[in-house]
């Protein structure tokens, strides 16, 4: 019980850094400077991602490449439904949301009785299911033209909702890490045959942590498709954003809350970074010879790193 | 009578593109087959060596029609880099041969996005196209009519194959690759060299992306970001057809040529996509060997 009332050393230094975060997060959008509002929304956004994937790749190991369809289709609905009944993008992100809760837990319960490499490739058709599906209804997607929105609210609004859904996703990546259903995924992604004999029940948690991971990806699509007023196939369904999300979940470390927030803000910013200094073609050159180098030179992610080399150096002196 | 005979000329024009098709996939075929490797890269080799067919022929004169003898040395020694450069030191870092496989999508993503952004940065994002003396003639008889350069690829594309073929079943090294595709422990133990198949057979997977941008030079404009749109359709063949199977290679490109020419041409392409995807989709959760794979 006492327990449950005091906080732990280590809890009152969480809750100091918690407290920090968000009192910035509450002063930026004040400074009303446009730049850094939209920077701090699109990392925020980022954070979101990178956290829910990280509750199916990370906890469960089910690498998710196709995670932009989730993300492109809640920005679809967002947008088709918006531009449809002439209301407020924003009002409808809770029902894209809910309708990619629904169609992941349906397309889940086949997908991923795919293991390993199977569901990768696997994800990746389902994204250019979709892409193709876009194209193939012009009249309600307008194809590759792609859909432009109602004029969206102050960008203070995006900062604090974008926060928001961060702390949402945070806490409730927190709850399900601490839970029985963390520890169930957990044992899945250990081997899933034992845990199946110890009788974990395989199909439902696996598809709880896949809609637990999708449903943000289609709130941060939708609430993203409202800020940027314009939305097109190629940059709602685009593979490339899959393989950053895991890689920013990966960089900061898998199947730990504290690391796919680190890993989307250290990424976005050697991204905002290469793009200001290199510019166009070229930062996208680098990024690409820098993706494939961190993958191989930190398979574990930075936390992981940055420990170990700190306990080398502790046992060293 | 004369929907018939589009019907049969739609038919005809997919085997030949589907050939084509067949050739692009095969060099993910033996390096998923072999070393368990998913180069989504290959798209982009294929574009590269187009655009090296392209320059050949523009700044040296020289005959698209024996470019090849450039771009597939090219592309086997830009392998045998990627494989010293990449794929050795990803796989003494990752802790098993699951995560090796998962592990080399991104970064061959990574190499993707190198090589793509690098052809915009050098060459600029315009459309090529090579023209020879041969392009839009054809043979016709009655209302067939067979493309001349359509015809080559198929020609050319059945020749890579059969070499290909020849190469793993009846040569000393070809044998060895087969075993390391089946066991690679196994492999070990009798004695054969792995890391030297391994070399070798990841340079010939990437090496026949030289000899397909060759053959797709002939047929489509390219431009740097064209492989965005080939990627999805070469690994639905590739698993359609069964993971490291040349074999399923071969005819499921071809089966998908003649849908997208069939389907593409009666419906939209976009309608033939999706159903090659939703295709590759069933087969992946009931037969996920592919049609063509025997074990696995």
């Amino acid at each position: 019980m006492i327990k449950d009332i005091m906080f732990s050393k280590k809890d009152a230094k969480l809750i100091v850094f918690a407290a920090a975060a968000i009192l910035i997060l509450i002063i930026i959008p004040l400074t009303g400077n446009r730049f850094i509002m939209a920077t701090t929304f699109t990392i925020l956004t980022y954070m979101v991602l990178a956290q829910a994937y990280n509750i199916l790749g990370g906890y469960g190991g089910y690498v998710n490449f196709g995670y932009s369809a989730f993300y492109g289709l809640g920005g679809y609905i967002t947008a088709i439904l918006s531009t449809q009944w002439h209301v407020s993008p924003l009002l409808m992100v809770p029902i894209a949301g809910l309708a990619v809760g629904v169609i992941s837990a349906i397309l889940g319960v086949p997908l991923l009785r795919l293991k390993g490499v199977y569901f990768a490739i696997g994800m990746i058709t389902v994204n250019f299911i979709f892409l193709c599906l876009v194209l193939l209804f012009p009249k309600i997607t307008k194809a590759g033209l792609g859909i432009v929105l109602p004029p969206p609210p102050p960008l203070q609004v995006f900062c604090y909702l974008a926060a928001a859904v961060a702390v949402v996703t945070t806490l409730a990546a927190h709850r399900i890490a601490n839970s029985s259903f963390g520890l169930a995924l957990r044992s899945i992604r250990e081997d899933e045959e034992v845990a199946e004999v110890v009788g974990v029940n395989l199909t439902k948690y696996k598809v709880l942590g896949f809609v637990a991971s999708t449903i943000p990806a289609a709130v941060v699509g939708g609430i993203t498709a409202a800020y940027l007023t314009y939305i097109d196939p190629d940059t709602m369904f685009n593979i490339g954003f899959s393989v950053k999300v895991i890689l920013m979940a990966r960089l900061g470390g898998l199947g730990t809350i504290a690391g796919p927030l680190v890993g989307a803000l250290v990424i976005q910013a050697i991204s905002y970074a290469l793009r200001y200094t290199l510019g166009g073609v070229l930062h996208k050159i680098v990024w690409g010879a820098l993706l494939s180098a961190t993958i191989i030179l930190l398979p574990g992610g930075v936390i992981k790193y940055v420990r170990s080399v700190l306990v080398r150096r502790s046992a060293i002196s | 009578m004369k929907e018939l005979f589009s019907f049969v000329n739609l038919v005809i024009n997919g085997l030949m593109i589907g050939s084509l098709y067949s050739v692009m996939t095969l060099g993910l075929t033996l390096l998923f087959g072999v070393m368990g490797v998913i180069n989504v890269a290959q798209a982009d080799f294929i574009i590269l060596s187009a655009y090296i067919v392209y320059w050949m022929s523009h700044s040296y004169g020289m005959s698209p029609f024996i470019s090849f003898i450039v771009t597939v040395p090219i592309m086997f020694g830009m392998g045998m880099l990627l494989e010293k450069g990449l794929i050795e030191p990803l796989q003494m870092r990752t802790r098993s041969h699951g995560e090796f496989v998962r592990m080399t999508l991104p970064v061959f993503f990574g190499v993707a996005m190198v090589v793509r952004h690098s052809m915009t940065a050098l060459w600029t994002g315009d459309y090529r196209a090579i023209t020879t003396h041969l392009t839009g003639k054809a043979f016709t008889s009655g209302l067939i009519r067979v493309p001349i350069l359509r015809l080559l690829c198929l020609v050319g594309s059945f020749a890579i194959v059969g070499l290909l073929y020849l190469y793993l079943t009846k040569t000393k090294t070809g044998k060895q690759i087969r075993a390391l595709s089946q066991n690679a422990v196994a492999a070990k133990i009798v004695g054969i060299n792995v890391e030297r198949i391994r070399l070798i057979s990841f340079a010939i997977g990437i090496c026949t992306a030289g000899f397909a941008g060759y053959l797709f030079s002939f047929i489509y404009t390219f431009f740097p970001g064209a492989a965005g749109e080939w990627v999805p359709l070469l690994f639905c063949i590739m698993v359609t057809g069964g993971l490291g199977c040349t074999e399923g290679t071969l005819v499921i490109g071809i089966l998908f040529g003649v849908v997208d020419s069939v389907v593409g041409y009666y419906v939209t392409m976009a309608f033939s996509r999706v159903l090659v995807f939703i295709t590759m989709l069933l087969v992946l959760l009931f037969r996920p060997r592919g049609i063509f794979g025997r074990g696995l």
